[in-house]
């Protein structure tokens, strides 16, 4: 499960590398993120936009991150694909986390 | 019977398009990496049948929801035996039959779907169940059905838009 970190400003954007999360790498998913959320910076933002597969499994590994986030601290997500998004209406969990098109929100900020 | 990987397909019709006819069959073991290797196989066999990239998510969502739960629920971790997957697709729609020998389902019965509630709290959000609202919302004609040591999963795919 290959992931990578940016630090910008107040806000850290995780990027998953691979294109897909499903039930052989969700735990190691669930673990990689509680790194990075636990002593993070008060944003965490999950870039989705290289991951085409996204299952059940997937799903309540971002579940479990967004229960990390300590209070006054958010976890936000960018770049979901359609197949992602699709999981997300379905569950309704789109009604439940911050969801941006993609990453370019925060790099434009300074 | 080896446990590797084999993948048997056959066309009846060598026709493609939305009159294409094939008969494929799949065998794995029940562990995870197998699902997602089977997956793998399934998604190209469809798309040589001509489904189109839609149906492609559909089918490998579902299949992956199905498979994991037989992997983690009927056998549990117990890796004897193998999961055996029988697709036949008529024109836009595809049919499945899933086999296994591990545990049946709770109660005898097929899950419900579980939705979230319209108000809850983060603490309160559930981190898994959601497999089976999955299915239940792709899947037509859902029959399951437990005879002697085995269990038998059938429904239909239809492999239109997502929505």
């Amino acid at each position: 499960m290959q992931l990578e970190t940016e630090d910008l400003h107040d806000a850290r954007i995780v990027t998953v590398v691979e294109d897909r999360i499903d039930a052989v790498c969700a735990v190691r998913f669930k673990e990689a993120m509680r790194g990075y959320i636990e002593g993070g910076p008060d944003r965490v933002i999950l870039d989705l936009n290289n991951v085409t597969f996204f299952d059940s499994s997937a799903l309540g590994a971002v579940v479990a991150s967004l229960k990390l986030a300590r209070e006054g601290q958010s976890f936000e997500l960018c770049g979901l694909t359609p197949p992602i998004a699709h999981v997300f209406r379905l569950t309704r969990m789109d009604r439940i986390f911050t969801i941006h098109a993609n990453r370019d929100v925060f790099q434009k900020v300074d | 019977m080896a446990h590797d990987n084999e993948t048997m397909i056959s066309r009846q019709n060598q026709t493609h398009g939305p009159d294409t006819f094939g008969r494929l069959s799949f065998t794995l073991a029940p562990t995870l990496p197998e699902v997602r290797n089977t997956l793998g196989k399934l998604r190209r066999a469809l798309v040589a049948l001509g489904t189109p990239d839609t149906g492609l998510d559909i089918a490998e969502l579902v299949l992956a929801e199905i498979l994991t739960n037989i992997v983690k629920h009927a056998y549990a971790g117990r890796e004897a035996d193998e999961i055996s997957i029988e697709a036949t697709a008529r024109g836009p729609s595809v049919d499945f039959k899933i086999c296994d020998h591990g545990h049946p389902m709770p109660d005898g019965q097929l899950p419900a779907a579980r939705h979230i509630e319209a108000v809850t709290t983060i603490e309160d959000l559930p981190e898994g169940g959601f497999g089976w609202l999955i299915i239940r919302h792709h899947a037509q004609d859902l029959i399951y059905h437990r005879s002697g040591d085995r269990n038998q999963l059938s429904f239909r795919l239809g492999l239109g838009r997502l929505n």
